[in-house]
């Protein structure tokens, strides 16, 4: 096959033994790659019925046909399993190099079941697949567990890999691999420690072959000449990372601040990213055949933080920052790290801390409860505490389980932010209307980049619309969705939509697999993975009653800034959803639109 | 004489690399006349950023008053009152 490999490594930890598989052309057809294809096979293996750390959960690490391309940013790959955070889908997306490298290897994706008896790690080289004892290198950190393994296997493997997060069940613990590129939502990480697996390490000497090479080649030029003359894949994104969002969504107060109790940080400039560029940046990092080198590599030279590392992005910036009313850059950054190292995915930690210090603001959670003061702004707390969570210790053995479970153990549920029990990203539904429709129908829970409306909403890509209204959000969620669940199961980051979209995704993955793949056809494939997620979380026991905001968001009007007043209007914009996804009044898919999407139950 | 309004003007990313500054005061009734008096003083490097050849707002660039994008007010004909906080920013993003 070209584009993909056609092919699988099946990993049964509990036998102890791997074998390789051919893949649907069939399903990869119509399903793609990565997210989607993974997501087709998850359904087909019920996992919506599994207990998500049971040995029976598949993990499954899927790339696309496009990843290991050289199409433009094409190195992504996926981690799917049914999520321990929300028991929904889990689908985590990841940069770096091990992707591409999987593919090099010979495999589109790897399956694996069981739980091995004593820890182990998996070596997978050109072809050949073997289950290796990780005696040494359990209860490592990330780079530790990386730098070991490629001690055992080969200096020019990549690692994927978990860390004392994910060896104990951390339900916000991801897999991170190339030391700092995270799959890093829905706790993936947790049910890779479920399995007693610690890392999965790939070699491979085999490109990736491409059906049409010159037809490849135009589609990837003419990409690229997008990629390279749009202001934000060739100018913002490059020159500031993404933490340059920190001053732009605080100044139309959607800048969620203190657990979502306003959406304006007075000190949103201390950890902004032209602030980061200013002290801690080193230089610019990129994954693989990517232009825009959106990482951020940092040093902290001196001070109580002192120590390198990578990043924050916005997003992390966000959480450990303005949400836990941190304006300290250097403990903002010092925390990312450690969750980089400890395998900690940095928005549900900033997210759950931030919820316990809400419920120790208020009173619901005592000193003597949490074993020490919890308060806002505490960069300190804010570095250790992902030490803790990552070895359930004290406090961080409640951090550890995620904010809906947290503010449940004491009586206040309602102070999660979380959609299905996932922590929301950072960006304030009362602020930025679309984005609430999306958190409350993200096939995963709380997540920006299943439907990045604030592309639209707020940068103005591909056209502005106002924030404030709930107008017509309907139709831009679902095209938003439609889109992404596309260019996720490709292979290539989402960050190039910011230039390029559907038509040139379909010109490199009908080239590169040849498959007639059309910007129609494409977008109807994101449309099928989409229902098919649905169809999942559905089986799994979800319903309409399910879709929706915490209820601050829907009842407290904003107190501050360019929102204020405003409530997320998500009333307004769920039924016309679900009517413009061919989904009755339970958000259950029709049968008519099953039939269109070649769907069945 | 009516007085002219003291406003505010943020500047983030690469404008404040242009300007030297992230922050600055001006005396401006609308918009319009806050980006020809930010034209006039940092030159052509601003203006050629700010504006098309033709002279319009660049479709790129953000402007906000108070937090709200003007295209939703009265764009650069919005009038601007004592005390407000006018925004500008540059083509950037970030997920």
């Amino acid at each position: 096959m070209t584009g993909w490999t056609g092919k699988m490594l099946r990993v049964d930890l509990t036998a102890g033994e791997t074998s390789v598989e051919e893949l649907c052309r069939h399903d990869l057809r119509d399903f793609v790659g990565a997210r989607g294809l993974g997501s087709r096979l998850l359904y087909v293996a019920g996992a919506y019925a599994v207990d998500p750390l049971a040995p029976e959960n598949p993990l499954i690490f899927a790339t696309g046909p496009l990843t290991g391309t050289y199409a433009p940013s094409g190195g992504r790959y996926n981690v799917l399993c049914r999520s321990p955070l929300t028991g929904a889908i889990a689908a985590s997306n990841s940069g770096g190099y091990w992707g591409p490298e999987l593919k090099f290897a010979g495999f589109d994706l790897i399956y694996v079941t069981g739980k091995a008896a004593s820890p182990v790690y998996l070596w997978v080289n050109d072809g050949r697949a073997e289950i290796r004892p990780a005696d040494g290198i359990w209860g490592k950190t990330v780079s530790e567990t990386e730098d070991a393994v490629r001690a055992q296997t080969h200096p020019e493997a990549k690692v994927a890999c978990i860390g004392p997060a994910g060896e104990r069940l951390v339900r916000i613990a991801c897999v991170v691999n190339d030391k700092s590129r995270a799959a890093g939502r829905s706790g993936v990480g947790a049910v890779m420690g479920s399995k007693n697996l610690k890392a999965i390490a790939v070699r491979g000497t085999r490109p990736v072959r491409v059906a049409d090479k010159e037809g490849f080649k135009a589609a990837r030029k003419r990409a690229m000449e997008k990629i390279l003359s749009h202001p934000v894949t060739s100018g913002g994104l490059p020159t500031y990372g993404t933490a340059v969002l920190v001053n732009v969504i605080n100044a139309h107060g959607a800048f969620p601040t203190r657990n979502f109790q306003t959406g304006v940080f007075a000190e949103a400039e201390r950890i902004s990213g032209e602030t980061l560029a200013k002290e801690y940046l080193v230089r610019k990092k990129a994954c693989f055949a990517c232009s825009m080198a959106c990482g951020r590599p940092t040093l902290i030279p001196s001070g109580p933080f002192k120590g390198s590392g990578e990043g924050p992005e916005y997003e992390a910036a966000w959480a450990l920052g303005a949400d836990c009313g941190v304006s300290d850059l250097a403990a903002v950054t010092a925390a990312n790290w450690q969750c980089n190292e400890m395998g900690i995915d940095p928005i549900s930690y900033g997210a759950t801390l931030a919820c316990a210090m809400e419920l120790y603001q208020r009173g619901y959670l005592t000193r003597e409860q949490a074993g020490r003061e919890m308060r806002w702004g505490d960069g300190q707390l804010l570095v250790e505490g992902v030490r803790l969570t990552a070895l359930r210790e004290g406090i961080g053995n409640l951090l550890a389980e995620g904010s809906y479970r947290l503010a449940s153990e004491f009586g206040h549920p309602e102070l999660s932010m979380t959609a299905k029990k996932q922590e929301y990203p950072a960006y304030e539904p009362r602020a930025v209307q679309g984005i609430g429709l999306n958190y409350a129908t993200s096939n995963r829970g709380g997540c920006h980049v299943r439907g990045y409306t604030i592309s639209s909403e707020v940068l103005g890509i591909p056209e502005k619309l106002d924030p404030l209204v709930p107008d017509n959000k309907a139709f831009w969620v679902k095209a938003f969705q439609d889109a992404t669940a596309l260019v996720d199961s490709s292979g290539v980051c989402l960050f190039v939509t910011f230039a390029i979209g559907a038509p040139e995704i379909a010109d490199l993955l009908a080239a590169a697999t040849g498959e007639a793949y059309t910007t129609e056809s494409g977008l109807l494939a994101g449309e099928r993975i989409w229902n098919l997620e649905r169809m999942f979380n559905l089986k799994a026991g979800f319903t309409r009653a399910d879709d929706t905001l915490a209820p601050r968001l829907l009842s407290e009007p904003m107190p501050e800034g360019p929102a204020r007043g405003q409530v997320s209007r998500l009333e307004v914009m769920l039924p016309e959803y679900y009517r413009l996804r061919g989904w009755d009044e339970e958000g259950r898919p029709t049968e008519e639109t099953l039939a269109r999407l070649g769907l069945k139950w | 004489m009516v007085a002219v309004p003291a406003v505010q003007v943020q500047l983030f990313a690469t404008l404040r690399e242009v300007t030297g500054t992230s922050r600055l005061a001006l005396e401006a009734s609308s918009v319009r006349e806050v980006l020809s008096l930010l034209a006039s003083q940092y030159g052509e490097e601003l203006r050629r950023r700010l504006f098309t050849p033709a002279g319009q707002l660049q479709e790129t660039v953000a402007v906000l008053v108070n937090g709200r994008n003007i295209r939703f007010l009265q764009g650069p004909d919005t009038p601007l009152r004592a005390g407000d906080t006018v925004t500008l920013i540059p083509p950037v993003a970030g997920g």
